[in-house]
């Protein structure tokens, strides 16, 4: 994980689906530290499913109940924009389409 | 895999460990049957969602079969149990679906529908 001022940023590579969601899901529980925002780079992710989805929403919740700021980075029109879009939680995860734009807007 | 006329077919368990399996069987398909990347990508998130609607309904198996008629994919699921609509978590499934093509439910089977999507960049 690397930190990017006050950001934690962590990776994601792979394809995010009803298989591999629950190692997002564990991984975001166990590198959130209280206070700390956490951006998920999710810019190398080639697919995600409604179930990925919901472990991306999942980590929002749990970094903000644990007092820090969430948010995601992928560049637009990648797998992760157009669910969001079509799901209509483009309106709900603060999202950035790379380091350098969460790092400008922090 | 297996072509029946200009259609293709994939029986597998309702698995969740196969969404790479689904994903690779409706690329491929949709390739040989003509279709361009756009409709490539909402095959592949449509295929996944109705593996996962067959695992969620305690499905034993899912039969997938692609094709194309009179200028629309057709992705039809035998087995893909029911669709659960207006559910009340943040990412409704019917929603979903509905949002990448027609949608029609009947007894287990779930088909899905669309025009073809002209390539961006025909060559």
């Amino acid at each position: 994980m690397l930190a990017l001022g006050d950001w934690s940023v962590l990776a994601v590579v792979g394809e995010l689906d009803l298989f591999s969601y629950p190692l997002l899901r564990d991984r975001v529980r166990a590198v959130t530290m209280p206070g700390r925002s956490v951006a998920l780079d999710l810019s190398g992710v080639s697919f995600v499913d409604s179930s990925g989805l919901g472990a991306v929403v999942g980590a929002r919740t749990h970094v903000r109940d644990s007092g820090g700021r969430f948010a995601v980075i992928a560049p637009p029109n990648s797998p992760l924009m157009r669910l969001l879009s079509l799901t209509g939680l483009d309106q709900v995860l603060p999202s950035h389409a790379s380091r350098e734009e969460l790092e400008v807007s922090a | 895999m297996s072509e029946v006329g200009r259609s293709f077919e994939l029986r597998a368990p309702a698995d969740p460990g196969l969404g790479v399996t689904v994903r690779v069987f409706v690329t491929e398909s949709a390739r040989r049957l003509g279709l361009g990347d756009a409709d490539i990508e909402d095959l592949r998130l449509a295929a996944t969602e109705l593996l996962a609607n067959a695992v969620e309904t305690a499905q034993p198996s899912i039969e997938l079969i692609l094709r194309v008629d009179a200028g629309r994919w057709v992705l039809r699921a035998n087995g893909a149990g029911g669709l659960d609509r207006g559910s009340d978590g943040l990412i409704d499934r019917a929603d979903l679906l509905d949002g990448l093509a027609d949608v029609r439910v009947d007894d287990g089977i779930i088909e899905l529908s669309s025009d073809v999507t002209a390539p961006e960049n025909p060559d």
